[in-house]
């Protein structure tokens, strides 16, 4: 194995490996609840990332300052002032987003994958590593709600992207299945879309291939007996683990 | 006891830069914020009142709610404005109007009245109806107001309004063209019973 990893790993990592929405299950409020339209998911997925990355940044900058019986109002704080910040600065260049997300926008404060990143990651690696981890896992959530958005909503109102094919298909007969972009519809296709990484997986397993696809964990590094889990390799306590 | 005060002080710290931070970010992004609110009050207004050029905000009248509540217990006036031409005449008036029966809770939206009592436009501003459904009030229901007179309106299902005051409901969602309909209606009123010469 070779001693140094691609910095980009934890990029993939929370791209595809541990993707919070469909591996990790992480942050499945916002994602249940603004995905009525692709351009919501991918908005909130991008304000996500941002605060994500920046967060990560900062908190492993400050990982061996801060002490560890309140990391986590420290976490906290810093968490709310990137979200604040970035509330504001949509608020006044970006209204049309602002208005779209609403309150799902100071409510990143309390989005798990933000503090799940922060303890289970920047807590303890890199500020560069950190930040391509928050990176990659914000970008696997906006893919993922991008994802769940246009499922929802080219079944459930014939638009992508508030691109309309209504007309054509409702004098052909058809009408929108209006439970997509109700509340119950977002759990069928995150269900739906969840089964389907587990079928990639399944298949690259029994094809006797390593699937880039992890089974959840939930971040618990712990009580954890995985050897070969990302989190350890970059685990600094653990050194060159693997 | 040493490691306590430690900790506290590093929690403060931390709390004070952000406390900083978000001051400066504040002050920066104050005007801006309030930039776009005028703006966004602005383009709501000229939406349903394309004619005019400025829009003058206007004191409501104090039993404004009152005089409704007789006959639109769930409606309410929230703003008023006064559309004018670049010359400073009044052609008529942009009412910021509130329903509480929507499906999904409160539906606030902007209607234009000219000085004869038609209508001009209505656009929603804030809607928070089912996808699909009652979020397409803004692309059914509103259009089929712009520029209609008549004393108060009244939906049709399954198509076919012909009226002068008929507008097609959307269909599945009734209640949101109930409460769009009669949101309107109110307003219409409370434009009769304080504008109207």
């Amino acid at each position: 194995m070779e001693k140094k990893e691609s910095v980009f790993k934890p990029f993939i990592n929370g791209l595809i490996s541990e993707n919070p929405t469909f591996v990790l299950m992480l942050g499945m409020c916002p994602t249940l609840a603004v995905t009525t339209s692709a351009i919501n998911g991918l908005g909130m997925g991008l304000t996500t990332t941002v605060v994500l990355a920046l967060s990560n940044v900062i908190i492993s900058a400050l990982r061996k300052v801060i002490p560890d019986r309140v990391r986590i109002p420290a976490f906290i704080v810093i968490i709310a002032s990137f979200v604040t910040i970035v509330g504001q600065f949509l608020e006044a260049y970006l209204p049309a987003l602002n208005s779209a997300l609403g309150m799902f926008i100071p409510l990143i404060v309390v989005n798990c994958i933000i503090l799940g990143r922060a303890e289970a990651f920047a807590s303890k690696n890199g500020m560069f590593a950190s930040l391509m981890d928050g990176l990659g896992m914000g970008l696997g959530f906006t893919v993922a709600l991008t994802l769940i958005g246009c499922v929802r909503e080219i079944l459930g109102s014939f638009s992508v992207f508030g691109y309309s094919f209504r007309e054509p298909l409702e004098s052909a007969g058809m009408a929108p299945i209006a439970i997509f972009v109700m509340a119950p519809g977002a759990f069928f296709v995150l269900a739906a879309l969840n089964a389907l990484m587990s079928v990639i997986r399944d298949k690259q397993i029994k094809a006797g291939k390593q699937s880039k696809i992890k089974a959840g964990c939930g971040s618990d590094c712990a009580s954890c007996g995985d050897d070969g889990c990302v989190h350890q390799f970059y685990d600094e306590k653990a050194g060159e683990k693997e | 006891m040493k490691s306590i005060i430690r900790e506290a002080l590093i929690l403060f710290a931390i709390t004070a830069v952000a406390g900083v931070l978000l001051a400066v970010v504040n002050e920066v992004t104050k005007e801006p914020i309030e930039q776009q609110k005028v703006l966004a009050v602005e383009n709501a207004c000229r939406e349903v009142f394309p004619e005019a050029e400025n829009f003058v905000p206007m004191e409501l009248p104090a039993d404004a709610d009152a005089a409704l509540l007789a006959d639109y217990p769930k409606d309410s006036v929230e703003a008023v404005y006064s559309a004018e031409d670049a010359d400073g005449n009044a052609l008529g008036v942009v009412l910021n109007m509130c329903s509480k029966e929507g499906y999904g809770g409160t539906i606030r939206f902007g209607m234009g009245i000219s000085e004869d009592g038609g209508l001009k436009g209505v656009s929603i501003l804030e809607t928070s109806e089912t996808p699909g459904l009652g979020l397409q009030a803004a692309d059914v229901l509103a259009p089929q107001f712009k520029d209609r007179k008549a004393e108060s309106f009244v939906y049709v299902k399954g198509g076919g309004a012909s009226a002068e005051n008929e507008v097609d409901a959307i269909s599945s969602a009734t209640i949101t063209t109930k409460a769009f309909v009669n949101g309107v209606n109110a307003g219409l009123e409370f434009y009769r019973e304080n504008y109207s010469k």
